[in-house]
């Protein structure tokens, strides 16, 4: 092996991410048994890391008091360690049961309940105006009627007096369209502009005469 | 509800102006056109000149005086001319934007505006070569005759045009009008309503609608045997204001009539009322609503 290569592997080793270059420098070489040791080293380190750091963080939490590791997780409030530790029970447990509540509120506070409310109170609205409607239109054939009758009464010559009758074709006068039309009851005005003038021509007529 | 619309009648009947008459329409002094005011603001002021001329020329009779009053003379006769085809030109304007009042007739009148136009360019050449108060004279003279009979002729065309329009529209719209009522007034008193006073209401107004007939007719007789100078011109604007008046007086009835009717027709639907109490609450409230809306 190369001293240029040597140093290069110290310089990798010395980097955590260097492992692998370290292997292929090896391999270069021809330190094939080198090579696949360092490969297995880089492996292991990889699987070993995440546990190495975790328990790192454990440690570093625990408070420097002579307590023991157990009493000391009970001890210490939820915090990220804690809810690691007890992920599996909040994942069995705790979810499904605020799932359960949450469902259980929907239920018994419905929130389109009020909607449908209204959306009933409509329908009651409608109908009562179909209601109306139907009622106006019989009141209508019953004045009709009512008209008819009058006519009939009116020509046998029975007591037409005594009778409420009326009829949707007496309706009131219509005071708008005579005071529309009294509004127009003027010659076009251009029969004015006429005579205006054609007065003014007499000056003209006047300076011919007495030429 | 219908005392609401009685209220709103009355109300109208106070707001709108019943009383403007066919003087009001010409004493509105409208703008005639600009070009015809022009011209004719100029000729009043040749007028005047020419009056000056005339008068220093008879007084002093000398030859420099006297070409001043050629002068003059040309320059009001030009301007007299002027103002005639204005006039033909506001007119031609007037038919051309009323076809339907002049119909067949307004093609009529403007040939026979270009015709007059034709000929008043004739006399301005004649005037303007004129060298001798003679040949002026002369000039006016004919202008004067021409005048007399064309344009006397050409104001019958237009008058009678105007006359047979108000005839046809708001006479007949006045008739037909009458006509709707008396067939109202026939509904209530099948319905033993006392309608002896809507009945006498409508009477008079028929007869001033005859009366208004009547006037026109008479107008129009006189436009055709007489000559229509300014005079005849006055009297004739005198009695189209009258007939007009008139038609605004059977209005006048129709109004009454109306209210009137109103009142009968009122009495009659609160008869009605008891028959609709028996429907519960929410629905006749409806049909309250909806019969009131009816009457309007």
């Amino acid at each position: 092996m190369k001293p240029k290569n040597f140093k290069k592997i110290i310089k990798d080793l010395e980097d955590e991410r260097g492992n692998s270059r370290v292997a292929e420098i090896l391999e270069s070489d021809g330190e094939k048994e080198l090579a696949g040791f360092a490969r297995f080293a880089s492996d292991v380190k990889k699987h070993i890391e995440p546990d190495r750091s975790l328990m790192l963080k454990i440690l570093n939490d625990i408070p420097e008091q002579p307590e023991t590791m157990d009493n000391q997780i009970s001890s210490v409030p939820i915090t990220k360690v804690g809810i690691q530790l007890h992920m599996g029970r909040i994942l069995k447990f705790v979810i499904p049961a605020a799932l359960a509540i949450l469902i259980a509120i929907f239920i018994w506070q419905n929130p389109f309940h009020q909607e449908k409310s209204q959306v009933s109170e409509l329908k009651d609205i409608t109908k009562e105006e179909k209601a109306a409607d139907q009622a106006n239109d019989s009141l209508r054939t019953y004045l009709s009627g009512g008209s008819k009758n009058a006519q009939i009464s009116q020509t046998f010559g029975s007591g037409a007096k005594n009778s409420n009758v009326s009829s949707s074709e007496a309706a009131p006068f219509d005071t708008a369209a005579i005071t529309s039309e009294a509004n127009s009851l003027n010659f076009d005005p251009g029969l004015a502009d006429f005579i205006t003038q054609e007065k003014s021509m007499s000056a003209i007529d006047a300076v011919l005469t007495n030429f | 509800m219908n005392k609401i619309l009685i209220t709103i009648a009355l109300i109208t009947l106070l707001l709108v102006p019943t009383n403007a008459v066919f003087a009001d329409n010409v004493s509105g002094t409208k703008d005639q056109g600009s070009d015809f005011s022009k011209a004719y603001k100029k000729f009043q002021d040749e007028q005047e000149g020419f009056r000056e001329a005339k008068d220093k020329y008879e007084n002093e009779k000398q030859e420099a005086v006297k070409n001043q009053y050629i002068e003059h003379s040309q320059k009001v006769l030009g301007s007299s001319i002027d103002v005639l085809i204005e006039r033909n030109e506001q007119l031609r304007k007037q038919i051309e934007g009323k076809q339907g009042l002049y119909g067949d007739l307004g093609k009529d009148i403007i040939g026979m505006l270009d015709s007059d136009n034709q000929k008043l360019d004739e006399y301005t050449v004649e005037i303007n070569s004129a060298s001798t108060t003679q040949t002026l004279s002369q000039a006016a003279a004919e202008i004067k005759t021409y005048r007399t009979q064309q344009q006397s002729y050409l104001r019958k065309i237009v008058l009678l045009a105007h006359i047979n329009q108000y005839e046809n529209t708001v006479i007949q719209i006045a008739q037909n009008r009458s006509d709707k009522l008396s067939q109202k007034i026939t509904i209530l008193k099948n319905q033993n309503k006392d309608v002896s006073g809507l009945e006498d209401l409508l009477s008079q107004a028929n007869d001033k609608i005859n009366q208004a007939r009547q006037k026109l007719s008479e107008i129009r007789d006189d436009i055709k045997t007489e000559t229509i100078d300014s005079i005849k011109l006055s009297d004739i604007e005198r009695n189209l204001s009258d007939a007009q008046k008139v038609i605004k007086d059977a209005y006048q009835l129709f109004k009454q009539i109306a209210i009137n009717g109103n009142e009968l027709f009122s009495k009659n639907v609160e008869s009605i009322n008891p028959i609709i109490l028996p429907i519960s609450t929410s629905t006749a409230s409806s049909i309250g609503t909806s019969t009131a809306t009816s009457t309007q």
